[in-house]
């Protein structure tokens, strides 16, 4: 397991605001610390990927940032999203690891990053695939105020902060499938899974896991999801740092956060549906043993999909899984 | 929905301190609704003795059993389900000894997996739902015999 140390980002953010160098008597002074400890936390940068120039009688500069790091990430959260972070450069699943941590106490805004997951999930035991170095894997810990029977508002909120996050940064035309899936031309670019520990009148707390494929080659896919899946790097013909764009996400999460406690639900509902690929279309959802066909007619106010079958008669969805049908 | 579950559902709701209820299903609709009694009966007080002469509405065995077991509601609508996956072995059983707090059953609604907690340490004396099936708000799901 991997932590950031407490100073590293405020370091990264010192370096990375500067245009020039940063002398090391004003960057000692900022952080507080010693010429002897300032060069210290220079040379644990460098080991983690950080490309910093040293001067002798002029400062520091940085020259170029790792592509994805925890220093990078947190300088760059603007919220209360990722005040805590915890990245690792291996672990199961980090909802799992998220999970795990709230139980223990973890704050609001708690985040878990993996480089790679050997069991990144998905609905009912099903698999995320995972490979290192390529993708954002995110779990970020909530408490919010809310009602277990409102907590299906924040599978809306964490699809569109993703939606919003990956249209900034990339300017693909973004979609949301109903309820979260992340979607570039019908196909998946992101999927999320949430979790939450609920009692009887308030949720204790929830975890929103993303995985946003990125940099993942076509030749990354498995057969099983080559037709049915995609990435920044395939959509756009080139790599993306993963850093801004997670930093986005958790920005935009925070927004629509806030968005939420001060004004309802009212807002958040109407980006969803505008973002939406699946309103007013035909649709097959699958639960269990149940098959549905019938034409997206909306959401209800906590999210629900509202189904015209074609007996003309109303159905509430909950949950299944979802295919477009025309 | 059948007149049996409609049934059950007003008993149920004779043990909480639900005061309404509105439930769709199938395109029928029904909604509950009664006055909140729970206050009054606890407090009985001395210059209402017409009260204490009321006749009780359900028989002595009944009133036992329920007062025995306490029932566990979903907190939301969704699908139920009794293990963390489909290869999983279930959270609880009949006959389990559970804590206050620990899992008992996962209600998904619309990928969110809601891990729900039991409100009382006891042993499950019935799981009321089928795994993977529908629940709507406020249904029984298990009874618990406290301990």
């Amino acid at each position: 397991m991997k932590r950031s140390k407490t100073g590293d980002e405020r370091l990264v953010k010192l370096l990375e605001k500067a245009s020039g160098f940063v002398s090391g008597q004003e960057a000692g002074g900022t952080l507080g610390i010693t010429r002897a400890a300032l060069w210290k936390r220079i040379n644990a940068l460098r080991a983690r990927g950080f490309n910093i120039e040293a001067r002798r009688g002029i400062g520091y500069r940085l020259v170029e940032a790792p592509e994805f790091s925890a220093e990078g990430l947190k300088s760059s959260a603007r919220g209360r999203l990722g005040r805590a972070m915890v990245f690792l450069d291996e672990t199961g699943s980090t909802n799992d690891v998220a999970m795990g941590l709230a139980a223990e106490g973890a704050p609001h805004g708690t985040v878990v990053v993996a480089e790679r997951q050997s069991r990144g999930k998905g609905r009912l035991g099903r698999r995320w695939v995972s490979p290192p170095g390529a993708n954002i894997y995110m779990s970020v810990v909530l408490r919010p105020a809310l009602h277990p029977r409102d907590a299906t508002l924040l599978t809306l909120l964490s699809s569109v902060a993703c939606a919003y996050a990956i249209i900034e940064r990339t300017g693909l035309e973004v979609k949301i499938k109903w309820p979260n899936d992340i979607q570039v031309s019908g196909r998946k670019l992101g999927g999320i899974l949430l979790e939450t520990r609920a009692e009887p009148d308030v949720i204790s707390y929830a975890v929103v896991g993303m995985g946003i494929n990125v940099n993942m080659k076509a030749s990354d896919f498995p057969a099983s999801i080559k037709e049915i899946a995609t990435s920044v790097l395939k959509e756009t013909g080139r790599r993306h740092r993963r850093t801004p764009l997670a930093a986005a996400i958790l920005n935009h999460m925070s927004d629509e956060l806030k968005t939420l406690e001060k004004e309802g639900r009212k807002p958040l509902l109407k980006k969803w549906r505008e973002l939406s690929s699946t309103l007013g279309m035909k649709v097959k959802v699958t639960e269990g043993e149940e098959t549905l066909t019938g034409t997206a007619m909306g959401i209800d106010d906590e999210g629900r999909l509202i189904l015209r079958l074609s007996n003309r008669k109303l159905r509430k969805i909950s949950s299944g899984d979802l295919v477009m049908v025309g | 929905m059948e007149l049996d579950d409609l049934k059950e559902l007003i008993r149920f709701l004779k043990n909480t301190d639900i005061t309404e209820v509105s439930i769709e299903s199938e395109g029928t609709k029904v909604r509950l609704k009664r006055e909140h009694l729970l206050g009054q009966a606890e407090f009985k007080p001395v210059a209402q003795p017409e009260q204490e002469a009321a006749k009780p509405l359900v028989s002595q065995a009944e009133e036992d059993e329920s007062h025995r077991l306490m029932t566990i509601t979903a907190p939301l609508v969704g699908t139920f389900y009794t293990a963390s996956t489909p290869e999983a072995a279930p959270f609880v059983e009949v006959g389990d000894r559970v804590k206050k707090g620990q899992v008992i059953c996962i209600i998904e609604a619309m990928k969110l997996m809601n891990e729900i907690e039991s409100e009382a340490d006891g042993i499950v004396a019935r799981v009321l739902v089928e795994n993977s099936h529908p629940v709507e708000y406020g249904e029984p799901l298990f009874l618990l015999e406290p301990v």
